[in-house]
């Protein structure tokens, strides 16, 4: 071991304490909301911003990709291209490939969850402000959620509905002490893990209390630490 | 449909081996190459024989083309590895701290960079096993103390979450409803005694 590597060592020891910190890279961001948006019951709110950041950095390097390409095909005759340098360019598309994967995941199951609770979304989504930052969906998603809607309810006429007394053909019947409106359970139990230094209490009601302590990994009811989540001091796993 | 259902609620074991591909790892470089820009991270510029932290997955990639070898994480060694194995049995109610994905790690190390690792392959293979069972049992043991309102796993890896994920949360979503029906029928005793047939 010379006295580089000893530097080294300091270096990284010191570097790694900083970084515990604070471990937000784009990709860590990413990992979280899509796990988080996996296994929560409801929709999180859309990441309009980490989004806009991370597909801003794809098309950057895609754009990167494109000149190095060019600058292979121009320089391949004289051998200044290396493998080292396509070994980079290997690199960096995998990178891009992996996450557009962890994209596709989030928005997949953004989807399926649309689908899923398509009224209660529609009518959670009636009044809120089109340009305000934190809407709940995309704009593309508000458009995809209302179309599929019309799509879907117009083959419901079409294939039976129309046979059907009119007072039974209501797809949000809420008459008749039960609702037709499927609606995410929030008292779902869900698997979180606490992330920040200072304890956590959460009520369990009926004076039952429980602590939340760095690194914990519990079960609870996903309404009773929804909060926590959307600020990031807990995470679904 | 856009989600399949055996996506929903739950992680494949491939999706998390996916995310542990980006644990940071050690590599001692064998040539010297530029620094890349990534999107997710960046990879500083490597110089032979000093010491970088990287990506696991560029780790891979770069071991497999022979530019680097990869310096085992601190756990991955019998001794730690045994000590454990002896933690786990000493303390029957509890699960020793390894790191949250020491199973994916180990797996990929030792599928791709066993001439790295400083013990022979196969005991490493049969501690991890042995560690990897004990730790199944206490966790299905476990499972007796499950209850409507909440459970505590300190300690359990991401892929062991992911093992008992499916079965906790139906048990623990019946025991809810169930747990419901008594709250409300205990409401609704008062003018209603004929409850005592069922």
């Amino acid at each position: 071991m010379d006295i580089d590597d000893i530097l080294q060592e300091f270096e990284t020891a010191t570097s790694r304490k900083e970084t515990k910190k604070t471990p937000t890279t784009l990709y860590d961001e990413l990992v979280v909301a899509m796990v988080n948006e996996r296994m929560a019951p409801e929709l999180l709110p859309f990441k309009h911003e980490l989004l806009q950041k991370v597909l801003a950095q794809i098309s950057n390097q895609q754009q990167f990709l494109l000149d190095s390409h060019e600058y292979g095909d121009v320089n391949a005759e004289s051998g200044v291209v290396t493998g080292d340098f396509k070994l980079q360019l290997m690199i960096i598309e995998t990178d891009i490939e992996r996450i557009n994967y962890l994209i596709r995941l989030y928005l997949r199951t953004r989807l399926s969850k649309i689908d899923k609770f398509t009224i209660f979304y529609i009518n959670e989504t009636a009044d809120e402000d089109p340009d305000s930052k934190d809407r709940l969906l995309s704009s593309q998603e508000q458009k995809y959620m209302h179309q599929h809607f019309k799509i879907l309810t117009r083959l419901y006429n079409n294939c039976f509905l129309k046979r059907l007394p009119h007072t039974l053909t209501l797809l949000d019947d809420t008459s008749g002490g039960q609702s037709m409106i499927v609606e995410p359970d929030l008292n779902q139990p869900v698997f979180v893990k606490s992330i920040t230094d200072k304890p956590i209490t959460i009520s369990l009601g009926e004076d039952d209390e429980l602590d939340l302590v760095n690194d914990g990994i519990y079960v609870v009811k996903y309404k009773l630490v929804r909060d926590y989540i959307s600020i990031g001091d807990v995470v679904m796993i | 449909m856009s989600l399949p259902s055996h996506l929903q609620n739950n992680l494949t074991p491939s999706e998390i081996n996916f995310m542990a591909e980006n644990e940071l790892i050690t590599i001692l470089p064998r040539y010297s190459m530029n620094k890349i820009e990534l999107i997710g991270t960046k990879v500083p510029a490597l110089r032979a024989m000093r010491r970088e932290e990287i990506p696991l997955w560029i780790a891979v990639v770069l071991k497999s083309q022979d530019k680097c070898s990869i310096v085992p994480p601190s756990w991955l060694n019998l001794t730690y590895l045994k000590e454990k194995y002896d933690e786990e049995i000493r303390k029957p109610l509890r699960f020793s701290d390894l790191p949250p994905n020491w199973l994916e790690v180990s797996k990929i190390l030792l599928a791709k960079a066993s001439d790295d690792l400083a013990d022979p392959t196969h005991q490493l293979r049969s501690i991890l096993q042995d560690l990897r069972e004990i730790r199944l049992v206490k966790s299905r043991k476990g499972l007796r103390e499950l209850n409507e309102s909440n459970i505590q796993l300190n300690g359990l890896s991401l892929l062991e979450i992911n093992e008992l994920r499916p079965f906790v949360l139906t048990v623990m979503n019946k025991l809810r409803l169930l747990h419901d029906t008594i709250a409300k029928k205990d409401s609704g005793d008062a003018d209603n005694v004929s409850d005592d047939e069922y």
